[in-house]
């Protein structure tokens, strides 16, 4: 789904992988950390839409129903950079690849769960000479 | 995506090994790796070299899998390489800006 996504936004292939990954990392981050690796709902939709600037968006929702909440973590990754201070502890990478790649993420805490929202700009034709 | 992880180990000498490995590297796959990554790492040889070259997509659970390699020459003295690398796999070492942290040998395949 999210290579036809990103193939229907017009990236590249490079963009793409980014994509990828960060999609891949938020799954696996909802399964350990949200479900502590127990099986659990995730609704994930994604759509193409208008970013307000005059360009697009590609979207991804993700919605769990874990009672565990993420405790700011990726708010804490994203003020915090993408520096790695310990190569050598790899503990967080997942979070620091999504951040790294995605122009925002964004997090709920609902009564009943999370929202996940990731969301990359494209029609930007500048977006990976920039490092993005 | 391919789920699926092969390998192709070749004993060079007693020391030096190369671990060729087939497939995506995600979170349900490295595990493979590893079992495949720790015996090397406790067998008492001096260079491991990674071939990547059938790779095309890694997460950060492979490259996790990887630091652990990283973490054995760092303790032991020996030498852990990665060769092969393709752009999306480079890429994702770059943005984990680990890309200068492991030995890389050659360019994008």
């Amino acid at each position: 789904m999210v290579a036809v996504m990103t193939a229907r936004a017009g990236m590249a292939e490079l963009q793409s992988n980014r994509v990828a990954i960060a999609v891949d990392e938020l799954f696996a981050n909802i399964a350990a950390h949200a479900y502590n690796g127990k099986q659990g709902r995730v609704e994930f939709e994604t759509c193409i839409g208008n970013s307000g600037d005059g360009g697009q968006e590609l979207i991804f929702n993700f919605r769990d129903y874990a009672s565990a909440a993420w405790n700011g973590k990726i708010e804490e990754v994203t003020t915090a950079g993408t520096e790695v201070h310990d190569p050598l502890s790899p503990g967080g990478l997942g979070l620091r690849l999504i951040c790294s790649v995605a122009d925002r993420c964004e997090h709920e805490v609902y009564a009943d769960g999370n929202h996940w929202r990731l969301i990359f700009k494209i029609n930007d034709k500048d977006q990976l000479k920039d490092g993005k | 995506m391919d789920t699926s992880l092969k390998f192709e180990r070749i004993d060079e000498d007693d020391k030096h090994v190369l671990l060729r490995v087939y497939g995506d590297v995600t979170i349900h796959t490295s595990p493979r790796l590893r079992e495949h990554l720790k015996p090397l790492l406790n067998g008492g040889v001096r260079e491991i070299r990674v071939a990547l070259e059938h790779v095309d997509f890694m997460d950060s659970s492979g490259i996790a899998t990887l630091v652990e390699g990283l973490q054995w020459a760092r303790q032991t003295g020996g030498r852990f390489v990665l060769s092969g690398l393709s752009e999306n796999v480079r890429d994702v070492f770059e943005l984990a800006k680990l890309d200068t942290v492991f030995e890389i040998e050659g360019g994008s395949a």
